[in-house]
């Protein structure tokens, strides 16, 4: 067989993920080439302007988990990669003032002190725990996972050091850490709180992106994700990137290309081509063909495995576990262009609460009644949103003036029991803008355009498999050396110089890069 | 300080029992304190309204640890053992049965008839309960302390951590939902439902939640020995064998407090009656939850152990309802489930959670013969239902655990005795009214320090169904406090002669 063009490595997909692979290749001096299906860069971290004036971010709205050392290696501030913090997670209340948890403990002490002075007391303590949590998670995050029943050296050090950072936790933080990978969030946070406004945020930020409920088991080392976060070296804080999230996929894409890497957009690869149980090249939909040493996915491993390999290539123990992968989307994004800044009624003044994250969460019930009813196959009537004004913190999003709501919305199952999500999708959007309007009155007479994404459209336009945005549940048997399934947890696959870098593998979910990075070090044979 | 006792064991159930059994046979002289009439506890007769026997709370899920049996010698006091494990019928849904026995090719005729494919699943479903059941088995009904370094070598023998791909297989299936787990094999709901109930029992948690999966597989894999006559049988071989022994059983004598030093060793139990009996070494046969919460003082318990203690989770949801018949109904025995199916199963968890009656329940179900009677465990039942259990709610609520059992019933029902949670709470002294003390959650099978390995002060051991060893595996934990407790004696024995010689 003749190809057209020979690569060292080819990258299919251009989303974070693919774009640090292909620039930490590219920087090691592989010919690197990555094939993008949309003509916009950045997969489901992508900016795109929806509305004349208005960037919006699509999908992916905020950035915490960014891996530092990434930022550093690639050098990504000089090719544009900008995040600003958010300060404040306000939760409107019907009644009151609400609760706004500020980065200042103090100011939040005196917010929470409010609603419990029990639990004012207790916060601080609980953010140190979790922070310390935190410090084991990183250990865990920022290298492969190590696989059970192996020997090797490498392996037996790997769990060496996850058996030193437990045992620095010290005995009390050690039980903590055992409820912790096994709790539910609302079970966890009662250990604590009791004052269900407080637990009612905090408890939501153990499901996002996932199909659990706050009192399904499984949801509470998720709440980590929240003190994990580093920006600039300050820990535990999220923020906006400049210009929407899609500047942090123009970072790494400008940084590939520095390094050497070639990016093709609409090119829509069609076919992995396997010969001898090696991976050769790739075809495109439009019949071009390229070969390459290694090919790397950043698609999720049923789109990869079942979608660009093929069963018959495959081993059937594997097809049957890809089967079994759960995906089980369960979010949908809203995004609205406004003409001024909403109001909340039980706070009216444009402040510092708007900069950062609005969680409508008004206690754990209302969370466990959405999950409640999307379990059976309906979107929630009384969603969970989880909502961000970005243009209030970075201006050059939207015109003079005009702003940009955008909402995640859980819960919204992929698999509907009654209609399809075409018909649906209106009826969901409005549900959306209803909660919302609940406790900002001004905002119907604001919007100026409406996007609703729903988890097929997200499958349509991001080739998020059922809409899951991590690609692929975040269940603790999906999970570590399990992700994506077990046996396949160190990028590779069982097709020789086939890899995945996508959110699909260890650790998976969220803007981390760690997956591309880890992936990318595993195809240069560096120690991970 | 000189006392007649040696120990004295709070607690008159089946760990209570095994506690006392296994220290007087080392001649240590035992006291039992039982605050009910009888001892048993939930494994005790109870009585309907006629005054006939009814049969106890506590069913005999097949999990008596053969060798613990042995050891305790109960054979000499009248019990045998069952190595065959009874049919199990299972009432489907729309009609018919379906007989799981341990045959597995008996059990495959018997699915067969309603579903091929699902029968052909049941052989690998069978094969795999084997395949991770020696796992189990070490780990959880294993007799030894198992702490810090001590441990490793059990747990890599229990894991056999050279048997990779059996391991792997249950990492990756414990974690699961019982509905994803069962999902993998069957199609039958009503089927997949009644397998799913071990699930429920164990742990807070629908059909959807995760972790349902292990609890299945613990009990598939370690169900295999039956006993003659159920758990009552056991309650009365271990107390003629209390007896025998020599223990002092003090039946409607309760406990108030556990007594202890300044320096926390433990001098002895404070009654309700506000007399004193001093002894060296407790053991706590009761639940967790009664242990720290009411018969310790706090001053004497580290911060960060109290911070747990006040955290243990036991939220019941199941009720007991015992039914007198005029005969034994044949289709449901020796035993049988009930289930409408997983996903209406789920909407009777959502349904308890907002303290509403649900409509359908998962009913396990044990026949007894002299009298007939039916032991009928109901998921999932409120602890405290709106409105309170008015004697209206309580009827409304044995009508609908009735109902879907009334056509396989032989005649009418002649009295029936009914405890919600919030009865088993206050009857049973089960804070939250959970059967197994506290949750078997994963997080709090993982909580050693809480459950009586490393006792919160000196001279005292926890057993029962809130311990590690507990839940469903009974009497084990009895047997692990025992020992422990006799070990520390010779080792201070020991201690006290070398300070003497040098």
């Amino acid at each position: 067989m003749s190809f057209g063009h020979r690569y060292d490595v080819i990258v299919i997909g251009a989303g974070h993920n693919g774009l640090i692979c292909a620039a930490y290749l590219a920087k090691a001096g592989r010919r690197v080439l990555v094939l993008e299906r949309r003509h916009v860069l950045g997969g489901a971290a992508v900016s795109e302007e929806l509305y004349p004036g208005f960037t919006f971010s699509v999908a992916s709205y905020v950035v915490s988990l960014f891996r530092p050392h990434i930022i550093r290696d690639l050098d990504l501030a000089r090719h544009g990669y900008h995040v600003i913090p958010m300060d404040c997670a306000f939760q409107p209340l019907p009644q009151g003032r609400g609760l706004a948890r500020w980065s200042d403990p103090d100011r939040t002490r005196r917010e929470v002190a409010h609603f419990s002075r029990h639990d004012a007391e207790v916060y601080p303590e609980f953010s140190l725990a979790m922070t310390r949590m935190g410090l084991l998670a990183k250990a865990v995050i920022d290298r492969a996972p190590p696989v059970l029943g192996s020997l090797r050296p490498s392996n037996v050090r790997a769990w060496a050091r996850l058996g030193r950072a437990y045992r620095h936790l010290g005995p009390h933080l050690q039980h903590v850490a055992q409820k912790l990978f096994t709790m539910s969030a609302a079970d966890f946070l009662d250990l604590w709180f009791e004052s269900p406004i407080l637990k009612g945020p905090l408890a939501a930020s153990g499901i996002i992106g996932t199909f659990k409920g706050v009192r399904t088991p499984g949801t509470a080392y998720v709440l980590l994700h929240h003190y994990m976060g580093e920006i600039d070296g300050a820990f535990r804080s999220w923020g906006f990137s400049r210009g929407g999230t899609g500047g942090v996929s123009m970072a790494c894409a400008r940084a590939a290309c520095a390094y050497g890497a070639e990016i093709r957009t609409e090119a829509s690869v069609s076919k992995v081509l396997v010969q001898g149980g090696r991976a050769r090249g790739v075809v495109l939909d439009n019949g071009d063909d390229f070969e390459a040493e290694v090919i790397v996915s950043n698609l999720d491993p049923r789109r990869t495995l079942e979608g660009l390999v093929g069963a018959p290539h495959l081993p059937s123990r594997l097809t049957e576990q890809l089967r079994r992968y759960k995906y089980d989307g369960s979010s949908g994004k809203v995004n609205l262009a406004l003409d001024g800044v909403p109001t909340f009624a039980c706070r009216p003044s444009v402040g510092d609460h708007m900069r950062g994250d609005i969680v409508i969460a008004p206690d754990v019930d209302y969370l466990e009644r959405a999950y409640d009813e999307a379990k059976y196959g309906t979107w929630s009537s009384r969603p969970f949103i989880n909502a961000v004004i970005p243009s209030l913190t970075d201006p050059s999003v939207a015109p003079p003036g005009k702003h940009i709501l955008s909402c995640f919305v859980q819960y919204a199952p992929y698999h509907l029991n009654q209609g399809t999500w075409q018909e649906e999708r209106d009826r969901f959007g409005d549900a959306v803008v209803d909660t919302l309007a609940s406790y900002m009155p001004d905002l119907k007479d604001r919007i100026l355009f409406r996007q609703v994404l729903t988890p097929w459209d997200m499958e349509q336009q991001f080739g998020l498999t059922e809409g899951n945005i991590f690609h692929g549940e975040l269940s603790l048997e999906q999970l570590f050396f399990q992700r994506p399934v077990p046996g396949m947890a160190h990028y590779r696959t069982p097709i020789a110089s086939l890899f995945l870098c996508g959110s699909g593998t260890h650790p998976g979910g969220g803007i981390m890069g760690a997956s591309g990075e880890l992936a990318a070090k595993t195809i240069l044979g560096h120690p991970t | 300080m000189s006392s007649p006792w040696d120990t004295i064991v709070i607690g008159g159930g089946l760990s209570g029992l095994s506690a006392a059994v296994t220290l007087a046979r080392a001649d240590q002289r035992t006291l039992l304190l039982e605050q009910r009439a009888a001892t048993g506890g939930l494994a005790a007769p109870g009585r309907f309204d006629t005054g006939a026997v009814a049969p106890p709370v506590r069913q005999d899920n097949g999990m008596l640890p053969l060798g613990l049996l042995r050891h305790l010698r109960l054979a000499k006091h009248g019990l045998t053992a069952k190595h065959a494990v009874p049919a199990l019928h299972v009432l489907l849904q729309e009609g018919g049965c379906i007989t799981v026995r341990s045959n597995a090719s008996q059990t495959e005729a018997s699915i067969a008839r309603h579903h091929a494919a699902d029968a052909k699943n049941y052989r690998r479903y069978a094969g795999l309960a084997q395949k991770v059941a020696p796992a189990l088995a070490r780990l959880l009904q294993h007799p030894g302390p198992a702490n810090g370094i001590r441990a490793l070598p059990l747990i890599l023998k229990g894991l056999r951590w050279w048997k990779m791909p059996a391991m792997h297989e249950l990492l990756r299936l414990a974690p699961m939902s019982a509905q994803d787990f069962l999902d993998q094999w069957f199609v039958t709901d009503s089927l997949k439902a009644a397998l799913a109930i071990p699930a429920f029992q164990a742990a807070w948690g629908g059909p959807f939640y995760p972790f349902g999966a292990l609890h299945i597989l613990i009990q598939e894999a370690l169900s295999s020995h039956f006993v003659t006559g159920g758990m009552a049988a056991v309650a009365t071989s271990l107390e003629r064998a209390a007896v025998h022994h020599g223990v002092t059983i003090q039946t409607g004598n309760r406990a108030e407090r556990i007594l202890l030093a300044s320096d926390g060793t433990v001098r002895g139990v404070q009654l309700a009656d506000g007399a004193t009996i001093a002894a060296p070494s407790v053991i706590a046969a009761c639940s967790p939850r009664v242990v720290y919460q009411q018969l310790i003082e706090h001053r004497h318990l580290d911060q960060g152990f109290l911070w747990q203690a006040r955290h243990l989770k036991s939220r019941g949801t199941t009720a007991h309802l015992a039914l007198l018949l005029n005969s034994v109904p044949e289709a449901l025995a020796p035993r049988a489930r009930c289930a409408p199916g997983i996903e209406a199963l789920e909407q009777s968890f959502d349904k308890m959670k907002q303290g509403e009656i649900p409509e359908a329940f998962a009913l396990e179900i044990e026949v007894h013969a002299d009298p007939p009677a039916l032991s009928v465990l109901a998921h999932f039942v409120p602890h405290t239902v709106q409105g309170g259990w008015t004697s209206e709610a309580r009827r409304e609520l044995a009508h609908r655990i009735l109902a879907p059992l009334k056509p396989h019933l032989p005649g009418p029902v002649l009295s029936s005795r009914l405890l919600t949670p919030e009865d088993l709470e206050l009857d049973y002294q089960l804070p939250g009214g959970h059967l197994y003390h506290v949750e078997r959650s994963p997080d709090q099978m993982l909580a050693q320090p809480l459950h009586g390995w490393k006792p919160p002060a000196k001279g005292l051991y926890l057993a029962s169904s809130g311990t590690t060893h507990g839940g469903g595996s009974v009497c084990t934990s009895g047997l692990v406090a025992a020992r422990a407790l006799l070990r520390a004696k010779k080792q201070s024995r020991l201690e006290m002669r070398r300070t003497r010689r040098f």
